[in-house]
């Protein structure tokens, strides 16, 4: 083939796919780039909706605000073992079976009285044991990623890169932060 | 310019770039020496090369961590308090650069240059003649060839210029030096320097001095140094110089000169030994990246590759004058090494100063210089231990539930209680049983033989971390803390980032290696000024000890040149 008729058909192919609609795309990606762990795109959203679910937004931000689901979804893909990564995945995977043998429903079409309940039972340990595992490690994470992010760390807490000072008989001062 | 020897001929080459290298090359330079700097990793500019100087701990993808995979890997620099996401690309990983543990040994190492002078933890505490007589007086290794008054006003000299930050506190185990403002004590810890001094005979807890300008000289912005601005991220490297370096400091001021040649990527197989002149005349060089093989010629040379690499290029110096490593003739090149035994932690809690806190951040802690064994033996142990002490408050957040209530209880921490936390820093006995040696087999990518390294806690050691954890746990009691805890690591020797010896000082050539000048015996113009030097170990952190022999010794060989002698 001359090269000339290639690099044509190439800009064909290429325009094709651009003009493809992103529904046809039968499972999508996670929107990071991950190694180990298989996530597509509707398991990023339920993730995002059970960090939110953790910590909600309000007049503060809440855990999907600052992207802290992507935070846990990096973590455990980086820094966590097989076995772990494994028990995250199925448990991950087993919260819309308790949405729906509880509401009939999955878990992000359930109204937050719903997915409270199913939290609920989690956080009391209720559940199987692979979606307490699942539970406890999403929430340790979704409360580390939130709270060094920068709407929580920077802009709540005015984490400071450059204090130029210490004073070691500061008296106790309590700012109440609005939830 | 062609590649002729003139080219590769200097006044003096220094194998190494780091804590003490740093300096050799800012004396030299300064009179005006033709001053060649080897560093066998790459090449670290000051602020440039800091990639995470300024990055929030948010932009960290995870927040500091290192994958699984890269501590798995890496299980050796991995235990580094200072290795993490932020500081990956200033540490040597386990697999790039491998070495024989003979015995568990922590080799925590920074190939580049400036070397681990951007690491380390800048404490800066000078030795007494309580140290320098230890040896004499308790009868292990051989007596130091000097004593205080050799080195008092190299350590005055070396400290203005570093820039120190320190309290005089009149200890005569711990001479004062030429302080900038000491960082202050918070209140429990002045607190607790209170019930211990009331209490104790000779014990003292002060501000640890370290290598901070709290108050920069003109000194120190001539160097482009500006005051410290607190952030207690100094591993990253500092964009205002605020702790000393090579990178920030020394290096930067011998180039300013144009007197020094700094060549990184720099390996040194080995220093030349010429048997008809009965001297060294040079050494030998492999390329990092190209693996080609260069030869550098000088009057001088002075070997600051980090202690055990010192070692590990000196036993590599072989000619049939030397068989056995450059000046090695009674064979104890490589022995008497030693290290600081730093296994043990006690914390605690502090029920007082509800209503206090602290703010903003420190770069240093206290510190309780040595009080045992000072003045007379009264153990069953030799020697003794110095320790860090250092008073907290966090923040605490309840983080039971979630939703709303969970949300509120992160968003409104409450102070806990106060926390104290103390680590021992004790002086090893080096024994002719402990050994750094050349692999008989095993080569890295270089062609050099692989250091075995070989050297463990003893009897006296365990003997001193049972009188530590006691002795803690007494001043603890005594200053009504509670729920004290002692927490023995375990930790193999190296962890400690303090190892030393092999190449010792000594007056008689038959039992070490370096004279009072820091010259082998055997071969009077290579110098070592690095930890390899290090007769005893003590227990100050020995950065400033080596900055102030490095100094004095360029001193003494820059007037052995002048007059001929070298």
């Amino acid at each position: 083939m001359q090269r000339r008729t290639a690099v044509k058909y190439l800009f064909v192919v290429a325009a094709g796919s651009a003009v493809l609609p992103s529904c046809l795309h039968k499972t999508d990606k996670a929107s990071i780039v991950l190694k180990h762990l298989d996530i597509n795109g509707q398991q990023e959203k339920l993730l995002a909706e059970i960090a939110e679910t953790i910590i909600p937004s309000g007049s503060a931000p809440g855990a999907r605000d600052t992207y802290a689901h992507l935070f846990v979804l990096r973590m455990v893909d980086d820094c966590y073992d097989q076995q772990n990564q494994k028990s995250f995945l199925a448990g991950l995977n087993s919260i819309d079976d308790i949405a729906s043998q509880k509401f009939a429903t999955s878990f992000i079409k359930c109204n937050s009285q719903q997915r409270n309940e199913i939290v609920n039972e989690l956080e009391t340990k209720k559940g199987s044991g692979e979606a307490v595992d699942f539970y406890t490690m999403m929430k340790t994470l979704t409360i580390q990623g939130y709270l060094s992010s920068k709407p929580v760390l920077g802009d709540i807490f005015k984490y400071e890169l450059v204090p130029a000072r210490y004073n070691g008989f500061f008296p106790v001062k309590t700012s109440i932060h609005q939830v | 310019m062609g590649d002729t020897i003139k080219n590769r001929t200097f006044d003096v080459i220094v194998i190494g770039s780091g804590m003490s290298g740093g300096w050799v090359a800012k004396e030299f330079c300064d009179k005006g020496f033709k001053t060649l700097v080897l560093e066998r990793g790459r090449d670290v500019k000051h602020v440039k090369d800091y990639p995470t100087t300024t990055k929030m701990p948010w932009e960290f993808e995870r927040r500091g961590k290192m994958p699984i995979e890269v501590t798995k890997a890496n299980p050796v620099v991995s235990r580094c308090y200072a290795y993490g996401e932020a500081t990956d690309h200033f540490f040597v990983k386990d697999n790039e650069h491998p070495y024989v543990q003979d015995k568990p040994f922590d080799w925590i190492r920074g190939y580049q240059v400036g070397g681990k002078s951007l690491l380390w933890a800048r404490q800066t505490q000078r030795w007494s003649d309580f140290d320098f007589e230890g040896p004499a007086r308790d009868g292990f290794a051989v007596d130091w060839p000097i004593r205080y008054k050799d080195i008092e006003p190299w350590y005055s000299y070396v400290e203005k210029f570093a820039g120190i930050a320190g309290d005089k506190d009149g200890i005569p185990n711990l001479p004062d030096g030429e302080f900038l403002p000491g960082f202050p004590l918070n209140c429990v810890e002045k607190y607790f320097k209170q019930i211990v001094e009331k209490n104790y005979n000779g014990r003292h807890v002060i501000s640890g001095r370290c290598a901070h300008l709290s108050k920069p000289q003109p000194v120190h912005f001539e160097q482009g140094r500006v005051q410290c601005q607190n952030r207690t991220i100094c591993e990253r490297g500092c964009p205002f110089g605020g702790y000393f370096s090579a990178n920030a400091s020394t290096i930067p001021w011998a180039l300013k000169t144009g007197k020094l040649t700094l060549r990184p990527d720099s390996v040194v197989e080995s220093i030349i030994y010429d048997e008809n002149k009965g001297r060294a005349t040079g050494v030998r060089v492999i390329d990092r990246i190209q693996k080609t093989t260069v030869e550098y010629y000088a009057k001088v040379i002075f070997v600051n590759a980090g202690a055990l690499n010192t070692n590990l290029i000196l036993l590599n110096s072989k000619s049939a004058r030397f068989p056995n490593g450059l000046g090695n003739e009674n064979d104890l090149l490589g022995k008497y090494v030693a290290f600081h035994n730093y296994r043990v932690r006690v914390s605690a809690e502090y029920d007082g100063f509800k209503e206090l806190t602290t703010d903003g951040r420190r770069p240093t802690s206290g510190y309780i210089p040595r009080f045992r064994n000072v003045y007379r033996q009264e153990t069953d142990f030799l020697r003794g231990y110095a320790a860090g002490f250092g008073a907290y408050r966090s923040m605490e957040t309840n983080t039971d539930g979630f939703g709303t209530s969970l949300k509120q209880k992160l968003l409104n921490p409450t102070a806990g209680p106060w926390k104290v936390g103390s680590h021992m820093m004790g002086e090893t006995i080096p024994k002719i049983t402990s050994v750094v040696a050349l692999d008989k087999i095993k080569k890295d990518e270089w062609g050099m033989p692989l250091l075995k390294i070989s050297m463990d806690y003893d009897d006296n050691d365990e003997k001193m971390i049972k009188d530590y954890t006691e002795q803690m746990t007494a001043m603890f009691e005594r200053a009504g803390f509670t729920n004290i805890i002692a927490t023995d690591s375990r930790q193999a020797p190296g962890l400690d980032i303090h190892e030393m010896g092999g190449v010792r000082m000594g007056n008689d050539p038959k039992t070490s290696l370096l004279n009072k000048w820091h010259q082998l015996h055997e071969c009077n113009n290579v110098f070592v000024t690095d930890g390899a030097c290090m007769t005893s170990t003590s227990t100050q952190n020995p950065s400033l000890t080596y900055m102030a022999f490095s100094a004095r010794a360029a001193d003494y060989a820059m007037q052995e040149l002048k007059k001929g002698n070298l």
